[in-house]
């Protein structure tokens, strides 16, 4: 059965509901939700890519496209959905009360740390390659200290600045994203105090 | 460099081709295996395996999507010619792809599949191929110019 909030019963939640339900059928509680959090979390990097690329097409902006090469492009879309598969699991970590204010708040918190994954993985990779490619370009190993303290200066600087700016950004990414989600569970049945089981019984 | 480069952009489009194949073929089956009447156990087994499949295709669909669009750079058509409507259109019918199949996942996800009628989860399939049949049709159009 669904978990109930004993401040609010009726706020019978969809990932709980779900969780609850997906446990009883096919399997257990844990099983539930990391097989929920790949396919939202899969849904949410698709979704959002694919509505970028619709935005900057109407602005004529899809020329962008030209400058990227197309294996960071693909390595960056491959850590943007691990990050949101990542941000989705945590924010489905239990399949307690879920009533939809909760559920938004885990929704900002995980597009949040969806956020500071893409940019601590980024700045990983910037911190580690750069240094590698000024030694190769300089043909040696002088100055490297020089180098790398420049990259952690610039880490340092930008991890900071960033942090706030990926926080900021994954949360209201989060934020629009648990809405969509709430919409989506209940266009499949898994509404507020709605058990699902009850709608198959009906033939629904 | 440059056959390098038009390596990689074939790469891409075949692996386009291939996840398209994926997320449109294994619904289309699905509808038409589980319209046969297989044992609950068969379509259980299935389901689960095609669900995932699925995602994954439509995960990589995306990445090659705006990947093939990148190999276009400035070749690609101002959003007001007929080429760039059609863009909109497929880029409309994916996002609808995606929630279709959201909500496809969610409601086997969240119902005992051997109490959901096989005809409604085989409308979900077929619904689902269908979409992803337009997207085809679309994506033909703009290859046609």
């Amino acid at each position: 059965m669904a978990e109930v909030d004993p401040r609010r019963p009726d706020a019978v939640t969809h990932a709980a509901t779900y969780a609850a339900t997906h446990a009883a059928t096919h399997g257990s509680a844990q099983e539930g939700p990391g097989r929920f959090a790949f396919a939202l979390g899969t849904f949410h990097a698709t979704a959002l890519v694919v509505a970028a690329v619709l935005l900057a097409h109407a602005r004529g902006g899809l020329d962008a496209l030209d400058g990227l090469n197309t294996m960071v492009g693909l390595a960056l879309f491959a850590l943007l959905w691990a990050a949101s598969v990542a941000g989705t699991h945590w924010a489905l970590r239990d399949v307690h009360v879920h009533a939809l204010d909760v559920a938004l708040r885990r929704g900002v918190v995980g597009g949040g740390i969806s956020g500071l994954i893409v940019l601590g993985v980024g700045l990983a990779v910037f911190a580690v390659l750069v240094p590698f490619g000024l030694v190769q370009t300089e043909g040696g190993l002088a100055g490297l200290g020089n180098v790398v303290v420049t990259v952690l200066f610039i880490v340092g600087v930008y991890g900071v600045i960033g942090a706030v700016v990926a926080a900021v950004v994954g949360g209201a990414l989060g934020f629009v994203f648990a809405l969509v989600d709430w919409a989506i569970l209940g266009a499949a049945g898994l509404g507020n105090g709605f058990d699902p089981r009850d709608e198959v019984a009906r033939g629904g | 460099m440059g056959e390098l480069h038009l390596d990689l952009a074939l790469g891409v489009r075949l692996l386009h081709v291939l996840a398209a194949v994926v997320a449109v073929g294994a619904p289309v089956a699905l509808a038409l295996v589980i319209r046969a009447g297989p044992e609950p156990r068969v379509v259980e087994a299935l389901v689960a395996r095609a669900e995932r499949w699925q995602w994954v295709a439509l995960a990589v669909l995306v990445a090659t999507g705006v990947g093939n669009l990148g190999a276009l750079g400035d070749a690609i058509p101002d959003a007001g010619s007929a080429w760039g409507r059609t863009l909109f259109a497929k880029l409309g019918f994916v996002l609808a792809l995606l929630a279709v199949s959201a909500v496809r996942t969610f409601v086997i996800a969240g119902h005992s599949l051997s109490s959901v009628p096989t005809g409604r989860l085989a409308g979900w399939y077929g619904g689902t191929g269908a979409l992803g049949a337009v997207i085809v049709v679309l994506a033909v159009v703009m290859a046609h110019g």
